[in-house]
């Protein structure tokens, strides 16, 4: 017992930046877990537990260097985070567990592999098959293209303290993992497409969607794919991009969810457009949101704008890679700042009187431990943005970096002229607003498209098209393989003899062979 | 150390004393019943634990070994009983698992308890013999008397569907039995005795083709007794059939009891490199995994709870035979360990399957709808010990499966490491279905934090016997799995045994 309890604190790594890394992880459960006291009314006893198990093992996952206890941290994660699912749907739950379980099945298979062929401890990686084999496994947890369809349906539908750490911590985890395993030198060449992919596909997601809630589970997406692309990169300085972004990224996404979660109890609706008024309705956490917002779209001076220009400048130089950043950063800015221009619109029907009344009541009280929360997501994000060293001069070569600042500031005016110019001549990108995204709905389209290969596509009885595949599909097939095998007792026995020969001349079989 | 240590003979006189003083005590009221009982299984395992604790510095060192003979020394029927790591290992894991068993069926079985209990102190008694034994003959008639015994246990509902289960499993059982004395008996006119020792000395004395007979009984023998793919028709159908503790101590305990006799056969008695030279043991290796595939595949249709948990016992026990053809100290070390995990969670598993169908209609799936809410905690053991089969953190499942899976992987099997990782994610489809309909009809309540805290207390109010056997297989699976490396000291000197056959043969013999 002594023995095992002192393998796992040696197993603990104290160096580069996965301290700092740590210590923000800590800061941002805490900042769910004060916006949680009045979000969650059912079963808070538990809620606070689990919230407990999660902090712990998610230290775990950042600091070990042992593979044994780095997996057995991050299932703890995947199981905490799982239960957490149940405030708003079991459904969920059993969604988000078999994702996860798949995810990280191939992770343990990888990780062990690596184990196998000589790498004891966790640490940079050469060979490039099992570096593979690890994004892969990492793929299905944290998200990366083609393996983050699972993400927006389950990060919007969970609850908004809950959707708050998975999008702004546990699908970090990941990307932590990868700045351990992949060569500082060298990169990787595959995460450095997948991540381009990931920032433009997602992006252009983003900007498609009128939930508020989708759209920032789909820039989670394309700000992972910036993290995945800075690691791809290789470098000093596009590391410390990555960490810079997950600390940024990390602050702002967990203070937007949880003024969604505000938004959504005060105006009882995740529509962008319905927000109207926020910032006098609700003046702290719009502004908490708008400072997030800014720094999702890398205006000049916020926290954002530092990590993705230490990404850019980690490119080797010219026109394309300048030109390709700057049409990326413009994405970003502009679904970061189509959110703002909504909240600031102010027209109201208040032709009747009801609705008028309505609003002259917030909806929603202004609790204390709210406002706490935000105003600690917004110093996070103001401290990156003016110490990218970071407090104990974690990154202390990045003291007397040149962030460029005056190019930057001229490409935010630019970027704002833009925008200003594309909302007001396209009424804000006033989309209609798509159905419930959940993953029933993807496997229904995917039976649609191969239903409709043969002939014209059929409405699904959706409503339970994820068990009907899970389970019946499978059941079915398998119910075959034992009508199969399991024919009358007689034929049973027949099994005997068989093996028994087969047994008796397997010499003769292996020559033969 | 003496070389005559009479303890032996106690362990297995003592649970058939157990069984006769049982049969009688339809004369005694219930609860006197039930104190023979418990006390008789906790005198057991007291008598282990002692061994243990008294031999721990032995056991450390790797020199544990006590023997004991009866009959005359000279002629081939003498009796020879011995214990080394190996047998000590499996004999506490056994015995500490029949231990919480019985006190389980103390308050499960309602009906004929006289006749049951009797049973089930011979087949603990017959475990533990052909655990201890070091002679064929005597480890025959032991495997004969557990088929025998454990006959009657199935059937013990005594309805059409029960005594069908029973008839195949005494048919198969018997045909077992039958390859396993062809094979005693080709041995004995090779070589004149029967002592494990004295057969391991001068196997490769018998010639090529005998050999080859020899082994692909014993082979067949034991394929058929752990339920291995081709022939595994009876498992699920006897281990679904009887009552819920019989099924434990069938899927639970008696199959390790089975794999132990393997062990014993092919590494300590026939040494392993004969399979190896005949090239067996790829073909075992490829058909325990197929079976293990197969195991989890039929239990994502079984329809029936405890059936499905039959299947996924072939699975596991596919999976562990497989490790163990592998032959590095890895892959001992991986299987040992998951035998000790499987032991506790399948048994805790078909407690708690016994206790949440006690009052449904029937087994079938449709009729589960709501135990989750009605049984809440023993439900949401089923639920731990579920994530701990399918290898979940910080559950002994895991570490196993962890295990296994390395020593797949630096034997360089991807095929075995394959068959390891989808098997647990078939077996996380198969039980979501069932966990799912038990939370059909779905129930909330809203409490405030202090209210949910002192709601909490039931779980110490528990009264109910049968629950508490249910939360201690639970908490157990927690607590080793948090603290596995107590396993360490007695699964690496079992290992030793395996790998040092040489030090059991001179022992038995020189005595």
């Amino acid at each position: 017992m002594a023995v095992i309890w002192q393998q796992f604190l040696s197993s603990f790594q104290f160096d580069s930046y996965f301290p700092l890394l740590a210590e923000v992880g800590v800061i941002l459960t805490l900042m769910t877990a004060l916006a949680a006291w009045n979000y969650i009314k059912e079963n808070k006893f538990w809620y606070y537990i689990l919230t407990f198990v999660y902090l712990l093992s998610s230290l775990v996952v950042i600091l070990t260097n042992d593979w044994f206890f780095f997996l057995f941290g991050w299932e703890m994660v995947t199981l905490a985070t799982t239960f957490m699912l149940a405030w708003s749907d079991w459904k969920l739950v059993r969604q988000y567990f078999v994702i996860q379980f798949s995810g990280s099945s191939i992770l343990l298979f990888g990780a062990l592999a690596a184990n196998a062929f000589g790498y004891a401890k966790i640490g940079a990686i050469n060979s490039i098959p099992l570096q593979f084999l690890l994004i892969m496994g990492i793929g299905m947890k944290s998200g990366l293209f083609l393996f983050h369809f699972w993400l927006p349906p389950i990060h919007s539908e969970a609850p908004a303290p809950v959707s708050a750490i998975l999008s702004g911590w546990v699908v970090k985890l990941g990307y932590i993992f990868l700045l351990k395993i992949i060569p500082l030198e060298k990169g990787n060449t595959f995460l450095f497409l997948l991540g381009l992919a990931m920032v433009i596909y997602a992006g252009w997601q983003a900007l498609r969607s009128a939930d508020l809630k989708i759209m920032l589970a789909y820039s989670t997406v394309s700000q992972l794919g910036f993290i995945a692309l800075a690691i791809g990169t290789g470098g000093k300085y596009a590391f410390y991009g990555a960490v810079l972004h997950i600390i940024a990224h990390g602050f702002a996404k967990t203070t937007l969810f949880i003024s969604s979660g505000i938004w959504q109890k005060e105006y009882g609706s995740r529509i962008i457009y319905d927000f109207k008024d926020a910032i006098s309705r609700r003046p702290v956490t719009s502004a908490a949101a708008i400072m997030s917002l800014a720094s999702l779209g890398a205006v000049v001076f916020t926290a954002g704008y530092k990590s993705k220009y230490l990404i850019k400048s980690a490119q080797t130089p010219g026109i394309l890679v300048t030109t390709v950043f700057f049409l990326l950063g413009f994405l970003s800015f502009l679904y970061a700042a189509r959110v703002i221009y909504w909240i600031f619109i102010k027209d109201q029907d208040y032709s009747n009187f009801l609705s008028d009344l309505k609003h002259g009541f917030n909806h929603y009280q202004i609790y204390t431990a709210d406002v706490l929360a935000l105003i600690t997501g917004t110093l996070g994000i103001i401290v990156v943005s003016f110490w990218p060293e970071m407090p104990a001069g974690v990154l202390a070569s990045l003291a007397d970096k040149d962030f460029h600042l005056i190019s930057g500031l001229r490409d935010s005016l630019i970027y704002l002229a833009l925008a200003a110019y594309l909302f007001v001549n396209n009424n804000g990108f006033k989309i209609k607003v798509r159905d419930n995204l959940s993953l029933e709905n993807y496997l229904q389209a995917f039976l649609n498209f191969v239903y409709g290969l043969s002939r014209k596509s059929v409405k699904f009885d959706t409503e339970k098209i994820f068990e009907a595949f899970f389970y019946n599909a499978i059941f079915n097939a398998s119910k075959k393989l034992y009508n199969l095998v399991y024919q009358d007792f007689t034929i049973q026995l027949l099994w005997i003899p068989i093996f028994m020969t087969v047994l008796l001349l397997w010499q003769q079989i292996y020559a033969y062979f | 150390m003496s070389w005559m240590n009479i303890e032996l003979i106690l362990l297995i006189a003592l649970p058939a004393l157990t069984a006769v003083i049982m049969y009688f005590s339809k004369y005694f009221k219930q609860r006197l019943r039930n104190f023979f009982a418990i006390t008789g299984a906790g005198i057991e395992l007291y008598l282990i634990f002692s061994l243990f604790v008294v031999n721990y510095e032995a056991v450390k060192k790797s020199d544990f070994f006590l023997q004991y003979t009866i009959g005359y020394q000279n002629t081939p029927f003498v009796i020879n009983f011995a214990m080394d790591n190996l047998s000590l290992l499996f004999s506490l894991i056994v015995t500490g698992a029949v231990f919480l068993i019985v006190i389980f069926s103390t308050q499960y079985i309602r009906d004929k308890e006289h006749r049951y209990f009797a049973l089930f102190f011979l087949v603990l008694a017959a475990i533990q013999g052909s655990i201890l034994t070091a002679d064929l003959f005597t480890l025959y008639l032991f495997i004969e008397t557990i088929t025998i015994f454990t006959t009657p246990l199935i059937s013990f509902k005594k309805t059409e569907e029960t005594t069908r289960a029973a008839m195949q499993y005494l048919f198969y059982g018997i045909t077992g039995g039958i390859f396993f004395f062809i094979s005693m008996i080709l041995i004995y006119f090779k070589l004149g005795t029967l002592k494990m020792a004295a057969v391991a000395e001068s196997f490769s004395l018998i010639s090529a083709p005998m050999q080859l007979t020899i082994i692909i009984f014993f082979l067949l023998a034991l394929i058929i007794k752990l339920g291995i793919f081709p022939i595994h028709f009876w498992l699920p159908r006897a281990h679904s059939a009887c009552p819920a503790p019989i099924s434990a101590l069938l899927s639970g305990v008696l199959l390790k009891v089975y794999l132990y006799i393997f062990m014993r056969l092919f590494w300590t008695m026939i040494s392993f490199d004969f399979l190896v030279n005949l090239h067996l043991n790829a073909f075992v290796l490829d058909l325990a995994l197929v079976s293990s595939l197969i195991g989890h595949i039929f239990a994502l249709q079984a329809d029936n709870l405890k059936k499905m948990l039959a299947y996924s016992s072939i699975g596991h026990i596919g999976m562990i035979l497989a490790v163990l053809m592998l032959n590095t100290e890895a892959a001992f070390y991986g299987g040992l360990l998951h035998i000790i995990a499987h032991l506790l969670m399948k048994s805790g598993l078909f407690l708690s399957s016994g206790y949440l169908l006690q009052r449904t209609l029937s087994h079938h799936i449709d009729d589960l709808k709501g135990i989750g809410h009605k049984n809440r905690l023993v439900f949401i053991a089923f639920i731990t010990i579920c994530l701990g089969t399918i290898g979940m953190p910080p559950l002994i499942g895991f570490v196993s499966k962890w295990y296994v899976l390395l020593a797949f992987l630096k034997a360089r099997h991807f095929f075995g490491a394959f068959v390891v990782g989808a098997g647990s994610i078939i077996a996380l489809i198969y039980y979501l279905r069932y966990i799912s309909q038990a939370y059909e009809t779905v129930k909330s309540e809203s409490l405030s934090l202090k209210e949910e805290f002192f709601s909490l207390r039931e779980i110490f109010n528990s009264t109910n016997i049968m629950k508490t056997v249910i939360y201690i297989f639970t908490l157990l699976v927690i607590f080793f799995g948090l603290s596995y490396q107590l396993f360490e000291l007695p699964v690496n000197t079992a290992i030793f045994e395996l790998l040092n056959p040489q030090k059991y043969i001179e022992l038995v013999l020189g005595g």
